[in-house]
């Protein structure tokens, strides 16, 4: 990942990090992909928030355990058997 | 139309799922993960019995959705939660943010900051953010969520979702740079 500060232009912060999500419509978008071709400083940001999600998205789970332990199971079905009662 | 049965094995076969993001809301700290689980799966399960749980939804993001209003309204219950806080001005200065936007690196507790991996970096990073940021990051980046399922879990407008996020992913880029330049593998 690029340890870099980045810079992007601020009226772009929000437009980059949704266009990672495609959660622009296409017009932002057309804008973001025109704006990033042409301004460096965004075009940096753009990928080092990429790479950041990426690196986001590979953290590992947490230590393979099992997850509810026994004890806890047995209360939470015995709280479903109570609700079922309840409805009936 | 799904039985009792079915909806019951459907639940534990997100028990790990459920598990991590619990594990991640609460930081770390076991037993508050596992009372968080075990909330969520009695509510879930009270939920459908009520008829609130319809056939074809995501039911990750459903139980993700019923755990993250557990872990507010708890947060709230603790009177940390601060819906007055203004995201605003608290990351006014933009992807570095304020200094009290987030720890400084050689303040958050249990930081190993001679560890020098960019995933306990990145984890003690995120563990530093702002909780309505990290909600986000938790639940689009790390479990998948789209926007608007995220929207509906943390029950906010998806504009405050994808600003948040931005919010997020900024200061964590700022955080990593900085424990980046603390260890010396950048100027």
């Amino acid at each position: 990942m690029n340890m870099e500060p980045i810079n992007p232009c601020p009226h772009m912060k929000v437009w980059l990090s949704a266009s990672l999500d495609g959660a622009l419509s296409s017009l932002a978008l057309w804008y973001t992909q025109w704006h990033v071709k042409h301004c460096p400083h965004c075009r940096a940001a753009l990928a080092a928030l990429r790479a950041l999600r990426d690196s986001l998205r590979a953290l590992p789970a947490a230590p393979d355990r099992s997850a509810l332990t026994p004890d806890r199971w047995r209360m939470v079905e015995a709280a479903w058997a109570e609700a079922e009662s309840r409805a009936g | 139309m799904l039985t009792r049965e079915a909806f019951a094995q459907l639940l534990r076969s997100e028990e790990l799922a459920l598990a991590r993001a619990a594990r991640r809301l609460c930081r770390g700290d076991e037993d508050r993960a596992q009372d968080l689980m075990q909330d969520a799966l009695v509510r879930a399960y009270e939920s459908f019995l009520a008829g609130r749980f319809r056939e074809g939804l995501n039911v990750r993001a459903w139980l993700l959705r019923i755990l993250t209003n557990l872990y507010i309204n708890e947060y709230h219950r603790r009177q940390k939660w601060d819906a007055s806080v203004d995201l605003e001005t608290l990351t006014a200065g933009g992807e570095t943010g304020p200094p009290e936007t987030h720890a400084a690196a050689s303040d958050v507790p249990g930081t190993a900051l001679l560890a020098a991996t960019l995933e306990e970096c990145l984890e003690t990073a995120l563990e530093s953010l702002f909780d309505p940021l990290r909600l986000c990051v938790l639940l689009v980046d790390m479990e998948g969520l789209d926007y608007a399922e995220a929207a509906a879990a943390l029950q906010v407008p998806i504009g405050t979702i994808r600003s948040r996020l931005s919010r997020a992913r900024l200061q964590l880029h700022a955080l990593l740079y900085e424990y980046a330049r603390e260890r010396g593998f950048v100027k």
